[in-house]
């Protein structure tokens, strides 16, 4: 009988405590925590050094770059080499997998600091990096080479043989 | 300026007047429990609440009133449509009227009847019965739970809550709630509180679970049954529920100080404030309220069984056994 009701005063203490404590909420947009090291935000090309090679377009999971290509002489060398016209990237569909970077082999595009991509139409959330703006909502499969089925199966059987 | 005030007298006008302002308080009595609820539990767990609408988020109410008027009020496609948009009016309207008989001071009261206490005991106990139409109505399962919960645990309540009421009611020797106050003296040691702790305990408790407060809260019963009776309800119809259990909450409060707390009257005879001395009330209503904020954001719900136990093995008995010390110490005691 003593210790009735103990537990309850107990608990009322600690919380008539807490509420004269220091709140420790961080008010995000005021203060904004820093972030972490190689920290994957929102994805940015440098447009003077794209080769136009394609690989991020080819590799990306969800499809959310388009490259429109053209063969010009850009760099003044007399000799047309691919060029980027068009780039856009669909942050709607990005899930940051870091997967085109990884893969950029001239490290042309690249993570930024930007987490905060919210627009009231999903279109407005692609973002062209190009002299020309490319229709994000065709899915950009690039045309790949078929190889022929017969190299595909012979190695298998040699194997079995 | 007299003759309006004479006007404001004359009786029919009178009633509206003060009924307008009843139903003015009660609605705004709701608003500012919800923002002082967020606000409590906010601070409890140590954090801020609602602080971007106007100066240190006060203006939230205001914003969280907009936002449920222009919801859209869903009904499940099944439900009893009377009885469910019925529901909700049926829960309010008690709680609004019972507000008409509390005295804030000698002077505001809106209807001094003499059968206040039992005024109030009647009316409060319509409330189960918006809790079981809620429940029927929506025709789900979570809501009918809920209800069965709810009109059990109010039901079981009403016991121990008006045999509470009788050890004041025996020392007044009235039934009116201005003569209650009256009766209890302007020095906080004469108030009914302390010869009546029992009483006072038990009235609190089982208030706490006649307005369906944690840790009496299983008729909703967030984390079990989602909701409880109100778990279909959608903007206009959810906000008057959540209206109707904050006006009760607040009148709980105010019947407990009434009763108990001396009313209107000052703790210490110098603090008399005279025709401002609604302050008191405010102030210990205000208090009562609070320590029904606290206990909310401290205790766990009971489980059915501990609720009936607590009940009828606890508070019934107590209150029976203190009303036998009451009337002995009325027939030992001369003079009182």
């Amino acid at each position: 009988m003593p210790q009735v009701g103990q537990g309850i005063l107990k608990g009322m203490g600690v919380t008539i405590r807490h509420l004269f404590q220091n709140k420790i909420t961080r008010q995000y947009p005021e203060y904004k925590r820093d972030l972490p090291e190689r920290s994957r935000g929102m994805l940015t090309v440098d447009m003077d050094r794209c080769i136009a090679c394609l690989q991020c377009m080819r590799i990306c999971p969800d499809h959310c770059i388009s490259i429109e290509q053209e063969k010009r002489d850009a760099d003044g060398s007399g000799k047309a080499k691919p060029y980027a016209v068009g780039f856009v990237i669909d942050d709607s569909r990005c899930m940051y997998c870091s997967l085109c970077v990884e893969v950029c082999p001239v490290n042309c595009i690249y993570h930024t600091e930007e987490f905060e991509a919210q627009a009231y139409n999903r279109l407005e959330l692609a973002r062209q990096f190009g002299e020309r703006p490319v229709d994000p909502t065709i899915d950009p499969k690039p045309t790949v080479k078929k190889k022929p089925k017969a190299a595909k199966q012979a190695p298998k059987k040699e194997a079995t043989a | 300026m007299q003759t309006v005030l004479n006007l404001l007298e004359a009786e029919p006008i009178r009633l509206f007047v003060s009924f307008g302002a009843v139903l003015f308080l009660v609605l705004n009595l709701a608003a500012i429990l919800t923002m002082a609820e967020r606000k409590a539990s906010a601070y409890i767990q140590l954090r801020y609440g609602p602080n971007r609408v106007g100066p240190r988020g006060l203006l939230q109410p205001a914003a969280d009133v907009v936002k449920l008027f222009t919801k859209e009020n869903v009904m499940p496609g099944r439900s009893d449509m009377w009885v469910f948009l019925g529901a909700p009016i049926a829960m309010f309207i008690p709680a609004a009227l019972v507000w008409m008989v509390i005295p804030f001071s000698p002077d505001a009261v809106v209807a001094n009847l003499n059968v206040g206490i039992l005024f109030f005991v009647a009316i409060t106990s319509i409330g189960a019965l918006g809790v079981v139409m809620a429940g029927y109505g929506s025709r789900s399962t979570f809501s009918l739970l809920g209800a069965l919960r709810g009109a059990a645990q109010i039901i079981s309540y009403e016991v121990p809550l008006i045999l509470s009421l009788l050890g004041v009611i025996m020392l007044t020797g009235s039934l009116s709630l201005v003569e209650v106050v009256n009766a209890q003296g302007s020095t906080f040691w004469t108030w009914y509180f302390l010869p009546q702790l029992p009483m006072f305990l038990t009235f609190y408790i089982a208030g706490l679970a006649e307005v369906k407060r944690v840790p009496f809260d299983l008729p909703e019963g967030e984390s079990e049954i989602v909701g409880g009776f109100m778990v279909e309800y959608s903007g206009m119809t959810w906000a008057l529920i959540q209206a109707a259990e904050f006006a009760s909450m607040g009148l709980m409060s105010a019947i407990n100080v009434t009763l108990f707390l001396g009313g209107w009257q000052p703790p210490l005879p110098f603090l008399d404030f005279g025709p401002f001395n609604w302050v008191w009330f405010g102030l210990k209503t205000a208090l009562i309220m609070f320590t029904f904020q606290w206990i909310r954001w401290s205790l766990p719900r009971l489980r059915m069984d501990q609720l009936m136990d607590l009940g009828w093995k606890v508070l019934v008995p107590m209150t029976l056994v203190w009303l036998f010390v009451t009337a002995g110490a009325m027939l030992v005691i001369p003079g009182n």
